[in-house]
């Protein structure tokens, strides 16, 4: 499985309903369209964090716009977090 | 009873009169509006009432400036860090409120009929209920709990009513609850004389209400919150005197007394920030439970903040040049932060958490007090000009 597809998983996951398993994701989706409320989104930071061993700083992720995006985050993963290239 | 596991729609951010009124015997549903406060359903319910009514905006200008909490808010988790009122839903410029009790409302043949007419009537409800009958709440069927409820709206073809509060998730929304469960949760209220939960409240918003900014005293409230002084002593000192001099701490006015000495031990403004800090070290400590609806509040403040500033730009040509609307929308950021740490810490409950709080509320308090201070300036002299052109 690649990182975006993995990425999409906890972003269903940390979504709690808002994105439906089955639903299409396009890399360039803001997170805050797809539903994803602050609570969701501070889920997505804990489940990435527990996923790839990683600390992800909410106030770093926020000055970066990390989270702004399905690209910009995988595109972090992969740079910072040195993950495989979605 | 089965519980109908009503339909809970949650309130977009900035949705404005999301439901018409549609007047009628059969059916209504009174304007309804996303709240501009919503840390704790008293605020909540008076902010979904809302208003039309440009004094409003006036008013909201002009007040939710102070903050409290009482002096053992950090130990006990039964106490509220709030933004500091006077009376229970009442001092609302742009409403109309009026308080009844469980013994007034028995007078009519039954709550339900009571409900109808008075919705009929254009007023937003709030009474007290048994949370455990109401469904998709916080203690629904499994605790006992009083809480109020505000009611908008009725359909007698579905019968069911439209309300407003938090569900079982805390989200704050809207919410269809059968006639039935209404009734029980209602009925199973013991009454007790002079409790909170004994009242009612009718609520309607006055259309034509002028509100008469009074800068004056928002200097003066200003002043309570950045210097922490005791805004309750401040406004009732007369009355304290009063009580102090009459002997009320004993007979039929002693619970008042009590009432009115335990908030001259309030913390108020600036200085409630040392109250949170202090909460977050107990619970680093496990010394208490991890709580995330004072820093809501502190949130909300700030966002209250950021309208006050921008109404003052508005009203008295202060504070564009100097950026404050600017660098009132960063406190707004730094209390928005505060409040994405709490979450990941109540998910996580790693510590190191609660330091980057902590640092973040220095900042905070820091940077809120220097431009407080400039605010304050500035507004003293616009007040003071004004009363030398009067």
């Amino acid at each position: 499985m690649n990182l975006m597809e993995n990425v999409r998983q906890l972003i269903v996951e940390a979504s709690e309903g808002a994105v439906s398993p089955d639903q299409v994701l396009r890399a360039g989706d803001r997170l805050t369209d797809l539903g994803l409320d602050s609570l969701a989104v501070i889920k997505l930071i804990v489940l990435i964090e527990e996923n790839y061993g990683i600390e992800l700083d909410i106030e770093e992720a926020e000055n970066r716009q990390l989270l702004h995006s399905l690209s910009r985050l995988c595109e972090y993963l992969h740079m910072e977090a040195g993950l495989p290239q979605p | 009873m089965p519980l109908s596991g009503g339909n809970v729609t949650s309130l977009d951010a900035g949705s404005n009169l999301t439901v018409a009124a549609d007047r009628g015997n059969d059916r209504i549903s009174l304007p309804v509006m996303q709240p501009e406060v919503l840390g704790y359903s008293h605020h909540a319910y008076l902010f979904t009432i809302g208003s039309p009514n440009p004094s409003y905006d006036n008013w909201l200008g002009h007040h939710y400036v102070q903050l409290w909490c009482p002096a053992d808010f950090a130990e006990n988790r039964d106490t509220h860090f709030d933004f500091y009122w006077d009376t229970h839903y009442k001092g609302y410029y742009w409403l109309k409120t009026l308080k009844l009790s469980r013994e007034a409302i028995a007078k009519f043949p039954g709550i339900l009929e009571f409900l109808l007419h008075r919705l009929l009537q254009g007023w937003y409800v709030i009474l007290y209920v048994d949370e455990y009958y109401i469904p998709d709440r916080p203690f629904t069927l499994r605790t006992h709990f009083y809480h109020e409820i505000m009611i908008y709206g009725f359909d007698r073809s579905t019968r069911t009513f439209d309300t407003a509060g938090f569900n079982a998730r805390g989200i704050y929304g809207y919410q269809t609850v059968s006639f039935d469960e209404l009734v029980v949760a209602y009925q199973e209220v013991p009454i007790v004389p002079d409790a909170e939960f004994a009242n009612a409240y009718l609520i309607q918003a006055k259309p034509d209400a002028g509100y008469p900014a009074d800068l004056d005293e928002t200097i003066e409230m200003m002043k309570d919150y950045l210097f922490s002084r005791n805004t309750f002593e401040r406004r009732n000192g007369h009355l304290l005197s009063l009580m102090d001099s009459g002997g009320a701490s004993s007979g039929p006015y002693e619970y008042h007394y009590r009432s009115f000495q335990s908030k001259r031990s309030y913390v108020f403004g600036l200085r409630a920030y040392q109250e949170l800090i202090r909460y977050l070290a107990l619970l680093e400590h496990k010394m208490t439970s991890a709580d995330i609806r004072p820093f809501h509040i502190l949130r909300e403040h700030k966002q209250c903040q950021l309208r006050r500033i921008r109404y003052f730009e508005a009203q008295y040509g202060i504070g564009r040049e100097e950026g404050w609307p600017e660098q009132a929308l960063g406190l707004w950021n730094l209390s928005d932060l505060v409040c994405k740490y709490m979450l990941k810490y109540q998910l996580t409950n790693d510590k190191r958490i609660l330091s980057k709080c902590e640092q973040k509320l220095i900042e905070l308090l820091n940077a809120e007090s220097a431009l407080l201070l400039k605010v304050l300036e500035r507004l003293t002299a616009v007040y003071l000009e004004g009363s030398r052109n009067s």
